[in-house]
């Protein structure tokens, strides 16, 4: 199981915006699925449920961070893309990436599913936890803000 | 319509994606975690138990004395 998933995972919580946190949420996911595995359906909804918790523990990091920045003295960093990264992207995709993480998290989530993961609309909404109908106005505005962002960003 | 734009994130999503490599030891962490959490939860359910155990032999004693009392064991026995 986690050969299969680990490093998958951690990518999409890199891309949804983990950051330096991407291994404790993927970590997290997988103690959270051990603790209920005698609750799942099938062994085969795994693979779903870790996608979830991975969503939700992501956007609870960004949420905690936002509140952190808010109220404590202290100066939070915003997570960086590493050196790695910086070297392996182009200009214009580091302006997408960048346009992506200003997106609100459930258009950000809407659109890595669906870009990356490849997953189908009720895929989406299964892991988001909302309606296709969500997923599909998520994913609408969320392409129609990027292309904005991009745009605006390349001039 | 946004199709230039879902290419470029795709690209860009796949590009940032394969910058992405967990560090070795990530297996046993998760394996340490998930020890620690269980034995964690064992010894909550085991202070609970404890806790539990005076209030649920009270509430034994209460209902062996109620269905002694000639008016509930009228009602309990079958004809």
């Amino acid at each position: 199981m986690f050969d299969q998933h680990y490093s998958r995972l951690l990518r999409l919580a890199v891309l949804l915006g983990a950051g330096a946190d991407a291994e404790d949420v993927v970590a997290e996911a997988f103690c959270q699925l051990h603790r209920r595995w005698s609750r799942l359906r099938t062994p085969d909804a795994a693979a779903g449920y870790l996608r979830s918790i991975v969503c939700n523990q992501t956007r609870m990091q960004l949420r905690h961070r936002k509140v952190v920045r808010r109220y404590a003295e202290r100066h939070v960093d915003e997570p960086v893309l590493s050196a790695e990264a910086q070297a392996l992207l182009r200009d214009d995709q580091r302006l997408v990436v960048d346009a992506l993480r200003v997106l609100p998290a459930r258009q950000r989530e809407a659109l890595v599913l669906r870009y990356w993961l490849d997953l189908k609309e009720a895929e989406i909404a299964a892991t988001m936890g909302i309606s296709p109908g969500a997923v599909k106005s998520h994913t609408a505005r969320g392409i129609a803000k990027l292309t904005r962002l991009v745009q605006d960003g390349a001039r | 319509m946004n199709s230039g734009t879902e290419l470029r994130l795709w690209e860009a999503l796949d590009s940032l994606a394969t910058s992405v490599h967990g560090s070795p030891e990530a297996y046993d962490r998760i394996q340490r975690l998930c020890r620690r959490r269980a034995s964690r939860r064992r010894a909550a359910a085991g202070a609970l138990m404890l806790l539990a155990a005076p209030a649920a032999a009270a509430g034994l004693v209460a209902f062996r004395r109620r269905s002694r009392s000639p008016a509930h064991g009228l009602r309990a026995t079958p004809p």
